[in-house]
């Protein structure tokens, strides 16, 4: 089995499994009492958030590592992580305002959580402008790298923004000192959609790993 | 809150489609004419 047909089946099952947390979510997960049907965002939302910013760190360290062993591989993952994170990304910019709405009353607010996502989406976006814009592979992927270290330096920032700065933004539930402050049937849930999502982030990058390294023996045929 | 749901499942299905189609558009390789399929080029 091709490394692009593992990553097809890695995220089939994602998929499937991800309807399953839908149903679960939707249908047999007890509403919160203050926010309602609204608070269901959550679960989708989080996951999304947490491997965004964590594919962000690991671009970073691929980056780093690249630039001392300049091995193609790093350059590759890092490659695929910065567009499945600009798909994750996407999805925490949407159900984000989505759940603003009736919660805030607004959709955006420019506080310093929010701002800094968007942040990270636009240094994502830059990533993979940076990679189309640059022919030489070395150089490419030298100023790749560079970059994306700049992009890990973004996170801890991000993710400590609600204690830093005073923000609409609620505090963390689960990735925070102490025991997480969800009831056992809401963790429960959460736990299997951020276990979809890592499935999926998976899935995505070995797929997407698969199909720079078979664009990169093409050139070298061609060449 | 459905909405956020659908958009996401919207996104999730749509990337992993475009993958597929990469993937396969990469497998078939450079020769393939869009609209035309293999047999008709073998013809």
């Amino acid at each position: 089995m091709s490394l692009a047909q593992k990553g097809r089946w890695i995220t089939l099952v994602g998929l499937v499994l991800l309807a399953a947390v839908y149903v679960r979510a939707l249908a047999f997960t007890p509403l919160e009492r203050s926010q309602g049907p609204a608070q269901k965002i959550y679960y989708l939302h989080v996951p999304a958030a947490i491997w965004t910013e964590t594919a962000m760190i690991l671009i970073g360290l691929a980056g780093i590592f690249y630039l001392f062993l300049r091995d193609p591989r790093l350059d590759r993952f890092a490659e695929a992580s910065a567009e499945v994170g600009t798909v994750f990304a996407t999805i925490v910019l949407t159900t984000g305002p989505i759940w603003g709405k009736p919660i805030w009353g607004t959709w955006w607010t420019w506080d310093a959580r929010l701002t800094s996502t968007l942040l990270l989406f636009f240094l994502y976006l830059g990533y993979l402008l940076l990679r189309g814009a640059v022919a030489d592979p070395g150089l490419r992927a030298r100023y790749a790298a560079v970059l994306g270290i700049c992009g890990m330096c973004l996170v801890p920032f991000i993710h400590l923004s609600v204690f830093l700065f005073r923000t609409l933004h609620p505090q963390p539930i689960i990735l925070k000192p102490g025991k997480p402050s969800l009831p056992d049937s809401m963790l429960v849930t959460w736990l299997l959609s951020f276990g979809v999502f890592t499935l999926l982030y998976v899935g995505f990058v070995v797929q997407r790993y698969a199909l720079a390294q078979r664009r990169e023996e093409q050139g070298e045929i061609r060449a | 809150m459905v909405a956020a749901y659908i958009v996401t499942a919207v996104i999730l299905l749509a990337y992993a489609f475009s993958l597929y189609r990469r993937i396969g558009k990469d497998e078939r390789g450079p020769g393939r004419v869009p609209g035309v399929s293999s047999d008709e080029r073998s013809r």
